[in-house]
């Protein structure tokens, strides 16, 4: 038998390989003469692999690429002949050619034939044959290979075979292939059964566990979880720890998924660490690598102990904390560096729970994993201090930079470090460690480092002094010299959303437009600078240059001259900018038009159509009156308050009185059809036309956003002209539902072309919503449509139709009434479409109507809100979850959400008497449901289901941190509560 | 998947992942192995994520020029078009495990390399690259009962060793019957 084996090996005494490399830092350990004496006889292949071997020998001994591809392609065409002709090839040859194709599929070239002997050799009775063809297949099969039904029916076959052997290939096999539907569909029984089968060898559940998984991944919905939960505890508590550590991994698959339905096995798991870490001698000698018991086992138990909070029961607490005890304050440094590295990859595990479990774990190992973490980012083994600098970087994301703000200079000692891997991290820390105590002191040092850094972090690092520069700017100038200075020493890195978003924040902040004009005037009259900053200056020089003109030296001619100067080195682009910044300055400046009114002439017939277009528009403008010259040459408006960052809103409180614009351009009299300055200031009520519109840099969505976990733009659907949702706007969608959920009325959606509001008020179980389609684009807005939802859980009807047309700037409404019926978590989706201009355009918006707009706040006293708490206990009632607060915790958010957010945006009641700090808030509602209750004395008017639900919100101010736990009847009506309470604080 | 990002559970569930640890942590899983040499010769390679053969050919190449360039001081994780790159050099060999999903055990995956050129050096008896070049079956026999689906299964050598028994006895079988 194949897997009968494993006895425990007495003899497995030291291993050989390590026996010569104690001390060193990661000795290379088979260095000596072992593979590097490659002329050593290798081990005696087996017979059937003769002529494999003298295949690979020749392969081995080709000179150059050519060679070998010559090589590859005479085998193949020989094995190709051998496969296809007549003759029947006996197991030794077919054996030995599908080995030969796999190894030159290893090579890195493209096998497309072969499959079908590789799979018949899959269904052959002869183990030795079985394998070659199982892992033929499992490497070189793709997808979509024509093959795949084939395949799946010789899986399928050993599946059902009462052969361990045949089994474990045929799940190793499916572990390893790509799971399509098919797959899924043809194996998932057969892999379910051979894991829960007691009657299954373990090294068969093993694989089964993996295999599970990776058909799970595939497709959700073939685990129940509330049905494995139970079977997972099951193999849990087998004392094979082979099989405990593949269905770790996919009890971790599982739970991450829902971690609710796998809480139950939290006991279970904690008692395996404690056994493996507390009990050492558990741990058979097999499964010990270095003496550490099972190194692999210990990282998947404390991976899915991150997935809950701490445990509140005494027992486990007790001992859960005795095992990460023993862990984080028993690890020693070893001489042996495999051992120290299996030591330490259990260490940062404990290390990560302790930091996930926060100020509801235990505070003394906190402070000692803490503690440990300073110390490992300033050790010299360069893989410890890497991974404590990102574990560090990943507790200050969870719970601020208060405790590892002191370990900057340490950071910044990695920072400079030779290893860019370290590097890398150490920025990505200096960055999530800024405030605004210390952002002015870490850009400094960024800067100062940005001039000697290689470029394969140069771009990185720009970035984030952009951010960093903005977040924490307290005051703009200091922003803007941030900016220009990126400009001026990493100019090729400087992407353009960075300087867009330079040009946004000036323009909406007077107090600074004349400090950037003077700025870049300056810069700019050095002989070489980057383009990017040409591009910038010539935007601010021309739109805010008036501010600086009557300073000596700093006249519109002046400014000309200086942005003439660079007119002749730099793309076409950048050439447009300059042409736009001209025409603002003729405008403003009747001494300048007599030189920029040539320049126009000349580009009039300019190859590059952005440069024609724009000379000839500008040359033509003055023949189109004042009025049409005023208003196109308008000073910019500001940029939509809505793509605000948290940079601009600081600055708004701060400068509480805005300074006038100093409107004192010396333009002289306009006579000419010119106008000055001082004539066109007033604040433009709307953009110009399209002649300058264009000039104007698309303004960036909130250069923050540029660090979220980027997401893709949606998928074009087929044909690829179906406008969607873009990827920038996903943030801020999440707000405005995140806001319309607590709110009566505001924005759902809105980008270039269109706009869609809502405002919904709720009775009872009854909705009202009005949906506000504006069309915000130049052209009518034809085919408009809202598909409603059709849910059983919510019935939503149209009271009064959208119209099918908007013209361009129309708006239209439309009326839907609702009823809930059912207990729901995921709000309903509604699907807008339209076509303007040809374009169609395909938005799926959520409707704010989430579970609490079924809410009725319920006014119940302490006492009652207790019993009723006590009496709702249990899993499938209570949610519970942790999270950081978005804003820091302090009474002033703790009053709005005591006094505004829960009773009147969530419509909960909130319970008076209970709670004895403002840091505890306890709530109850009623949520109701239009579904007919049984009416046996046929009350009027009938009774309706509804549930009850309560909340409690424990406010950790130090942490930073919420912890949520609901209570309702109904775990739907629990979860959806949850989640709503979470979106709005999190 | 605009509807998706749209509606406000994948909201949550993004933020889940920020929150750090929870779901992400579970994610990390393996996505290939590569045994290459230093003249970028690939010997063993094992991708659990099917890619077309061309992507691989360049993406092995890319990673080894990486991993040959950087000095022997540096640390032994690098990151590299999202996946995380943990490799151990053993002469003129790299074992490079590429990683992907969130909140990795670099260590522990470094010493899993380890693991296995043990248990190669066990069943090979002092293994060498050309032990894996001529011996490619029994390479990918041991790596299968080690690595399953991008996780670990096995690290116990006695028993991944007791696995090719079979194979080398059905294999003696085999060649008797050739005659």
């Amino acid at each position: 038998q194949l897997h009968r084996a494993a006895a425990p090996a007495a003899s497995f005494g030291e291993p050989r390989i390590p026996a010569g490399v104690p001390g060193p830092r990661r000795a290379p350990d088979l260095r000596s003469a072992r593979f590097s004496g490659v002329f050593r006889a290798p081990a005696m292949a087996a017979p059937q692999a003769r002529g494999l071997h003298n295949f690979i020998s020749e392969i081995r001994n080709t000179q150059n690429k050519d060679a070998e591809i010559k090589r590859v392609e005479k085998e193949l065409a020989h094995i190709r002949q051998k496969f296809s002709s007549s003759d029947k090839l006996n197991s030794y040859h077919k054996k030995k050619y599908v080995w030969k194709l796999v190894y030159i599929f290893v090579l890195g070239y493209d096998v497309d034939f072969g499959h079908t002997e590789a799979v018949s050799l899959m269904t052959s009775p002869k183990y030795s044959e079985k394998i070659v063809g199982y892992a033929a297949v499992a490497l070189m099969i793709h997808p979509g290979d024509d093959l795949m039904a084939s395949v799946l029916t010789a899986i399928k076959q050993d599946l059902a075979r009462p052969d361990d052997a045949a089994q474990s290939l045929a799940l190793a096999c499916v572990a390893n292939i790509a799971a399509t539907e098919a797959v899924v569909s043809s194996v998932a029984k057969d892999v379910q059964a051979l894991l829960v089968n007691h009657g299954s060898h373990p090294a068969v559940k093993k694989k089964a566990a993996l295999c599970l998984l990776r058909l799970f991944r595939a497709n959700n919905s073939i685990i129940y979880h509330s049905e494995w939960a139970d079977r997972m505890s099951s193999l849990l508590e087998q004392r094979h720890l082979g099989v405990t550590t593949s269905a770790m991994s996919l009890i971790l698959g599982c739970a991450s998924r829902s971690p609710a339905d796998y809480d139950a096995l939290v006991p279970y798991v904690i008692h395996n660490l404690h056994h493996l870490v507390v009990n050492r001698q558990a741990c058979r000698q097999d499964y010990q690598y270095y003496n550490t018991p099972s190194p692999w086992l210990q990282v998947k138990l404390l991976k899915f102990l991150q997935l809950y909070p701490a445990p509140t029961d005494p027992t486990q607490q007790h001992s859960l904390n005795t095992a990460l005890n023993r862990i984080i304050n028993r690890t020693d440094a070893s001489e042996s560096v495999n051992k120290s590295n299996a030591d330490h990859a259990v260490l940062f595990e404990s290390v990560n729970l302790v930091i996930h479990q926060g100020t509801f774990g235990d505070e003394k190992l906190r402070h000692q994993a803490l503690n440990l973490l300073g110390r490992f980012i300033s050790v010299r083994e360069p893989n410890i201090r890497y991974i404590g600098l990102q574990t560090m970087a990943r507790m200050a994301q969870l719970e601020g930079n208060e405790r590892i703000k002191k370990h900057e200079a340490t950071v910044v000692v990695s920072l400079k470090d030779g290893d860019i891997s370290v590097r890398r991290r150490a920025l990505d820390l200096l960055f999530v460690m800024c405030d605004e105590e210390n952002s002015a002191r870490i850009v400094d040092e960024l800067m100062s480092h940005l001039m000697v850094a290689d470029s394969a972090i140069r771009e990185e690092m720009v970035l984030k002094i952009a951010i960093v520069a903005e977040k924490y700017a307290k005051d703009l100038t200091w922003y803007v010299e941030n900016i220009l200075q990126l400009i001026k020493h990493a100019g090729d890195f400087v992407s353009d959303d960075i300087w867009h978003r330079l040009i946004q924040i000036v323009t909406n902040n007077k107090a600074v437009q004349a400090f950037a004009a003077d700025k870049l005037l300056t810069a700019l009259q050095a002989q070489h600078v980057h383009e990017t900053l040409v591009k910038v200056g010539a935007y601010i020089l021309g739109e805010f240059g008036f501010l600086i003109a009557e300073e000596a030296g700093k006249s519109g001619e002046d400014q000309f001259h200086v942005l003439m100067g660079h007119f002749p080195n730099i793309g076409h682009g950048t050439q447009s900018h300059i042409l736009s910044a001209f025409v603002k300055i003729a405008n403003l400046y009747e001494e300048c038009r007599p030189l920029v009114m040539p320049i126009f002439q000349r580009y009039r017939a300019s190859g590059d159509l952005e440069m024609q277009q724009r000379a000839c528009e500008y040359s033509a403008l003055p023949a189109f009156g004042e009025d049409v010259m005023e208003d196109v040459l308008r000073e910019m408006p500001a940029f939509p308050t809505d793509r605000q960052s948290a940079l601009e809103k600081r600055l708004q409180e701060q400068q509480e009185a805005p300074e006038e614009p100093p409107v004192s351009a010396g333009g002289g009299g306009g006579s000419t059809g010119w106008s000055t300055k001082k004539d066109a200031a007033a604040p433009a009520s709307s953009a110009g036309p399209a002649v300058v519109k264009e000039v104007a840099p698309k303004p960036p969505s909130n250069l923050l956003d540029l660090d979220e976990t980027a997401t893709p733009p949606p998928a074009a659907a087929p044909g690829g002209e179906v406008v969607s949702i873009a990827a920038a706007d996903i943030a801020s969608m999440k707000a405005w539902f995140n806001s319309l959920v607590v709110g009566q009325q505001g924005p759902l959606y809105e980008n270039q072309t269109v706009q869609v509001a809502v405002r919904h008020v709720y009775q009872g179980f009854q909705a009202r919503i009005a949906l506000y389609v504006r069309n915000k684009s130049g052209s009518p807005m034809q085919d408009l449509y809202v598909a409603l939802p059709s849910e059983r859980y919510l019935v939503l009807q149209t009271a009064s139709a959208m119209p099918s047309s908007l013209p361009a700037g129309g708006n239209g409404q439309m009326q839907i009434t609702g009823e809930c019926m059912l207990p729901y978590e995921v709000a309903p989706e509604c699907t807008i479409s339209f076509a303007v201009g040809g374009t169609l355009h395909k938005y799926p918006l959520r409707l704010p109507t989430v579970a609490t707009c079924f809410m009725e706040p319920l006014n119940l006293q302490a006492q009652d809100f207790m019993q009723k708490w006590e009496a709702l206990q249990g899993p499938e009632r209570e949610r519970q979850v942790v999270f950081n607060s978005a804003k820091p915790i302090d009474s002033t958010l703790l009053a709005h959400i005591r006094t505004t957010l829960v009773p009147t945006g969530l419509r909960l009641g909130v319970v008076e008497g209970l709670d004895q700090t403002e840091f505890t808030l306890s709530a109850a509602a009623t949520f109701r449901t239009g579904t007919m209750a049984p009416n046996p004395n046929n009350v009027n008017p009938p009774p309706r289901v509804s549930v009850g639900c309560l909340m409690r919100l424990e406010a950790n101010p130090q942490g930073g941190a919420f912890r949520l736990t609901v209570r309702a009847v109904h775990g739907t009506v629990s979860e959806a509560l949850k989640n709503v309470v979470k979106a709005q604080l999190f | 998947l605009a509807s998706a990002l749209a509606s406000p559970s994948s909201a949550l569930g993004a933020q889940a992942a920020m929150h750090g640890g929870a779901s992400a942590s579970a994610a990390s899983r393996v996505s290939f192995l590569l045994l290459v040499n230093k003249q970028g010769q690939t010997r063993l390679a094992s991708y659990y994520d099917w890619m077309p053969v061309d992507h691989r050919v360049q993406l092995e190449g890319e990673i080894v020029r990486r991993c040959i360039t950087r000095p022997p001081e540096s640390c032994q994780i690098l990151e590299y078009r999202g996946y995380t790159i943990v490799y151990r050099r053993y002469a003129s060999l790299f074992f490079i495990v590429g990683s992907v999903g969130g909140f990795h055990n670099e260590l522990g995956i470094l010493e899993f390399i380890h693991c296995l050129v043990e248990t190669l050096d066990k069943h090979f008896e002092s293994v060498c690259e050309l032990d894996i070049m001529f011996n490619l079956d029994r390479a990918h026999i041991i790596l299968d009962e080690m690595v399953s689906n991008g996780a670990v299964v096995n690290t116990n050598k006695t028993s991944i060793i007791s696995s090719m028994e079979l194979l080398e006895k059905a294999g003696k079988d085999a060649s008797t019957s050739k005659g």
